[in-house]
C-alpha cells in the first residue's frame, strides 16, 4: 500500500481510485457502444443513400435502353428504305438529349445483297446532328464489342465504356439490341444500338457526396473504371489492375465481389483521403456495373470522438469536484480523530487530567471518544489504586526488610567469633529463601570449656517461621544453664513450644555441647536431618540418631542423648534440607550424597572454605532454579591444643 | 502435587501424587479442612506415590493428626516410599502417626 500517513488521504485515494476505474470503463464501454452503433447507421445511410443512386441511374439507362429495344421490334416487322432508316434514326438522336448516337448495323449483306456493310448512323457533332454510313474503310463493325457480343448471345447488352476517337471524342457506352430475320430460329439479321454518353453520368456520380472527403465511384461489370473523381483512372483503367498496381488484396477482394453483383461495407485504405476509411459497393443489376462510395471515418466519428472528449472532460471536471469533497469530508471525518490521538497519547505519557474534546456525535467517533474518556476514568482510578496498593507494599517490605536485619542481628555473624581460643575454628551462613526465614543457627560458650552449638528448622517459611525461630532461639539462650545437658534443654524447650501451638509449628533442632578441650559432644537430635563429621583423612560419617520429634510437634518428650569424639582436626557439619534438598530446574535434588563428596574433597579445608566451597557448588548445581528452601550451615574444627 | 479422593467404608482414602512443599500444602490442608468440618474424622494417607514430602507438608500432616485425635477420629498413613519413611523416621514422625505398609493393612486395622 501506498505510504499515506494520514486517514483521510487514504480514504481520498481509495474513492478516486475507484471512480477512476469506473469512470474509465464507462467511457470505454460508451466509445465502442456508440462505435459500433454509428458505423451501422453509417452502414445504412450510405446503402439507402447508393440504393436511390443507383437506382436513379438505372432508371435513365432503361429509358435509353427502351428506345433501341422498341426499334428492334419495328425493324423485325417490316423492310425500310435507306432514307427511311436515316430519317428514323436522326429522330431519335435529335429528341433524346441524353443520346449521343444511334445506328442501325445489318448483318453482311442483309439489307443489300450487294453490300457487305450496311449501318446508317446518327450522332452528335459540333454542327448537330450528323449522319454516316459506318463501312470497311472508316470502321469494320462486325469486330466491334457492340456488335459481336448481342450478335453472338442473341440478347441486348451494354459494351463496355470506351473513349469514341473520331467519332463524338467523348467517353461513351453503347446499348446494343439484336433484331431477327426469323424469330423462331433466332436468325440475326442485324444491331440496333444507341451511344450514351457518360460525361453526365460522370458529373452525376460525382455529385454524390459523402461527408467531406468522401467520394464515389462506378465500375462497369468488367471492372473497368466508368467513373472516378480522379480523371487519370476514369480513362478506361480497370480495377483490377489498380489493385494488382497497389498491391492491395482488400481491393482486389473487393472487386471480384463488386463485378459478380455483391454488396458489401467494407474497411478500406483509400489513397485519396488520409486516414482510416470505409468502402461500400452495391450493384446496378441491369449494366452489371457497380456503385463504390468511399467514407472517411474520420468524418463520420468525428461526432463520436467530440462526445467522448466531452464526456472526458465532464468526467475530469467531476473527478476533480469529488476529490475536492471527499477531502473535505474525510478531513472533516478524521479530524476528531486526530484530536483525540493526541489527547491519547497525553493520557498515555502519563497526563490523566488531559482534556477530551466533546464529542456529542452518536458515531463512531462519538463512540471512541466515549471508549477514551471511560479509559481515563478507568486508568485514573486504577491508577490511584496501584499508589495505594504499591505504597502498602513498599511499607510491607520495608518492614520486612527490618525484620530481616532484626533476624539477622540474633544469631551471631561475626567470624571468627571467638579468636582468642585455639581449639575452635567455626563458621556458619544463613540465606532465607525470603526476605525472613524459619532457619536457625547459633552457638555460644556455656562456660569456658564447653561450647553450645545448634542447627533448627522451623516448618514453613517466612515472617511465621522467622517468629517461631526468634522464639525458639530466645528460649534456648534463656533456659540454658550451666551443667544442664542437651536433652534436659529439649525436653524443657519443647515443652514450653507445644503450648498454645494450634497451627502445629514445629521446628526440627540439632543441640550439641563441645567441651573444647577433649573433643567431646554430647549431642541431642529433634528430629533434624543428620550432621556429618569429616575426618581428617577425609572420611566423612553421617551422625546418626533422633532423640525425638521436633519440638513443638509432641508435648512431653523425654529426649535422649548421645555423644561422639572429635579427633584432631575433625570437623562437624550441621545444615538444614535446604542444602540437601535443593533442585535444579529439572527438579533433580542436590541430595546428600553430593554434599559428602564435596565435604571428602575438602578435608584440609578451615570452616568458612568449607561451607564457601557447598555454597558455590550448590549455586552451581541449581542455575536458574528459584531457591524455595532456606539454607542453613554450621560447620566446627576442632583443633587439639595438646597436639597443636 | 495431585490428591485423589476415595471413600473406602467410613475411611476416606486420600492418595498423594507428586511434591508435597510449600508451593502446595494448602491444597491439602483446604481438604483436609472440609473433611474435619464435616466430621469426616478418618482419614488414610496413601503416600505410595509422594516424592518429596516438606516441613511445611510434615506440619500440615501434624496439625490434622491433632485435630483428627482431638475429635477421636483415625489420621492414618500407609505406603511410604523409602525415602518419605527416612524423613519420617529422622524427623522422629514415625513414633506420632499410625503408620501401615499398605492400603489393605491399614482398612483392617
Amino acid at each position: 500500500m501506498w505510504p499515506l500517513k494520514s486517514l483521510s488521504l487514504k480514504i481520498t485515494f481509495s474513492i478516486l481510485f475507484a471512480v477512476l476505474l469506473i469512470f474509465t470503463a464507462i467511457l470505454l464501454y460508451n466509445y465502442h457502444i456508440s462505435r459500433d452503433l454509428l458505423l451501422k447507421n453509417v452502414e445504412s445511410n450510405v446503402k439507402n443513400l447508393a440504393y436511390g443512386k443507383a437506382l436513379r441511374i438505372e432508371k435513365l439507362l432503361e429509358a435509353s435502353a427502351k428506345i433501341p429495344e422498341n426499334m428492334s421490334f419495328i425493324l423485325e416487322s417490316s423492310d425500310y428504305s435507306k432514307e427511311e432508316l436515316q430519317e428514323l434514326l436522326e429522330l431519335i438522336v435529335a429528341n433524346n438529349e441524353e443520346i449521343f448516337g444511334s445506328c442501325i448495323a445489318y448483318e453482311p449483306f442483309a439489307f443489300d445483297p450487294d453490300s457487305m456493310f450496311f449501318a446508317p448512323y446518327v450522332f452528335r457533332s459540333a454542327e448537330g446532328v450528323s449522319f454516316k454510313y459506318l463501312n470497311a474503310e472508316s470502321l469494320n463493325y462486325f469486330e466491334w464489342d457492340w456488335y459481336r457480343l448481342p450478335r453472338e448471345s442473341k440478347q441486348a447488352c451494354w459494351t463496355e465504356p470506351y473513349f469514341d476517337e473520331g467519332g463524338g471524342d467523348v467517353l461513351m457506352c453503347t446499348y446494343s439490341v439484336p433484331f431477327f430475320a426469323n424469330k423462331q430460329d433466332k436468325e440475326i439479321k442485324g444491331v440496333v444500338t444507341i451511344d450514351i454518353s457518360l460525361e453526365w453520368l460522370k458529373d452525376y456520380v460525382e455529385s454524390i457526396k459523402v461527408y467531406e472527403k468522401g467520394y464515389a465511384f462506378l465500375i462497369s461489370g468488367q471492372g473497368s473504371v466508368i467513373t472516378h473523381p480522379v480523371e487519370d483512372l476514369s480513362t478506361n483503367q480497370n480495377i483490377f489492375q489498380v489493385a494488382e498496381e497497389r498491391g492491395y488484396d482488400v481491393l482486389a477482394r473487393a472487386a471480384e465481389d463488386m463485378v459478380r453483383g455483391g454488396s458489401d461495407f467494407i474497411p478500406y485504405d483509400s489513397p485519396l483521403v488520409s486516414g482510416k476509411t470505409w468502402l461500400y459497393y452495391t450493384p446496378l443489376k441491369a449494366t452489371g456495373w457497380s456503385l463504390a462510395i468511399i467514407l472517411p471515418e474520420k468524418e463520420f466519428t468525428a461526432d463520436l470522438y467530440k462526445l467522448n472528449r466531452d464526456l472526458f472532460l465532464i468526467g475530469i471536471a467531476g473527478f476533480i469536484i469529488l476529490f475536492l469533497i471527499v477531502i473535505i469530508i474525510s478531513r472533516k471525518i478524521t479530524k476528531p480523530l486526530t484530536v483525540l490521538a493526541v489527547a491519547a497519547r497525553e493520557i498515555g505519557g502519563g497526563n490523566f487530567e488531559a482534556m477530551l474534546p466533546e464529542s456529542k456525535s452518536k458515531d463512531e467517533i462519538g463512540a471512541l471518544n466515549a471508549s477514551i474518556r471511560s479509559m481515563q476514568r478507568e486508568l485514573k482510578t486504577y491508577i490511584r489504586n496501584l499508589r495505594e496498593t504499591t505504597a502498602a507494599k513498599e511499607k510491607i517490605e520495608s518492614e520486612l526488610q527490618i525484620a530481616r536485619d532484626i533476624q539477622q542481628s540474633i544469631i551471631p555473624h561475626i567470624f571468627p567469633p571467638f579468636p582468642e581460643n585455639d581449639s575452635v575454628e567455626l563458621f556458619a551462613t544463613l540465606n532465607p529463601a525470603r526476605d525472613v526465614g524459619g532457619d536457625l543457627y547459633d552457638f555460644f560458650f556455656v562456660d569456658e570449656k564447653h561450647m553450645c552449638f545448634t542447627v533448627g528448622d522451623v516448618s514453613g517459611k517466612g515472617v511465621p517461621a522467622s517468629l517461631f525461630m526468634a522464639i525458639t532461639r530466645t528460649l534456648l539462650r534463656a533456659r540454658l544453664s550451666v551443667n544442664m545437658k542437651a536433652s534436659e534443654i529439649m525436653t524443657a524447650m519443647n515443652n514450653e513450644l507445644c503450648l498454645e501451638n494450634e497451627n502445629a509449628m514445629f521446628v526440627t533442632l540439632f543441640l550439641g555441647i563441645l567441651n573444647v578441650e577433649t573433643g567431646h559432644i554430647s549431642y541431642c537430635n529433634a528430629g533434624h536431618n543428620y550432621p556429618f563429621i569429616i575426618k581428617d583423612n577425609g572420611n566423612v560419617v553421617e551422625l546418626k540418631g533422633t532423640h525425638g520429634t521436633p519440638l513443638g510437634a509432641m508435648p512431653d518428650i523425654d529426649y535422649g542423648i548421645s555423644e561422639v569424639f572429635l579427633d584432631h582436626r575433625d570437623s562437624i557439619m550441621i545444615f538444614t534440607d535446604g542444602i540437601s534438598e535443593a533442585i535444579d530446574v529439572n527438579e533433580n535434588q542436590y541430595t546428600e550424597k553430593r554434599i559428602i563428596d564435596q565435604l571428602s574433597k575438602m578435608q584440609d579445608s578451615n570452616p568458612e572454605a568449607i561451607t564457601k566451597g557447598i555454597l558455590t557448588d550448590l549455586d552451581g548445581f541449581v542455575g536458574e532454579a528459584d531457591q524455595f528452601d532456606d539454607i542453613t550451615m554450621l560447620v566446627i574444627k576442632w583443633l587439639d591444643t595438646a597436639k597443636g | 502435587m495431585n490428591i485423589t479422593k476415595e471413600k473406602k467404608d467410613d475411611i476416606n482414602v486420600l492418595k498423594i501424587e507428586g511434591r508435597l512443599d510449600t508451593t502446595n500444602y494448602s491444597d491439602l490442608e483446604d481438604l483436609l479442612v472440609r473433611l474435619t468440618e464435616n466430621n469426616e474424622i478418618n482419614i488414610l494417607l496413601d503416600l505410595s506415590a509422594l516424592e518429596y514430602i516438606s516441613s511445611s507438608g510434615l506440619r500440615i500432616l501434624l496439625k490434622y493428626l491433632k485435630v483428627i485425635k482431638a475429635a477421636e477420629g483415625r489420621f492414618m498413613l500407609c505406603a511410604m516410599t523409602t525415602d518419605i519413611r527416612e524423613i519420617f523416621e529422622i524427623s522422629g514422625f514415625v513414633n506420632i502417626f499410625e503408620i501401615f505398609e499398605d492400603q489393605a493393612t491399614a482398612l483392617k486395622s
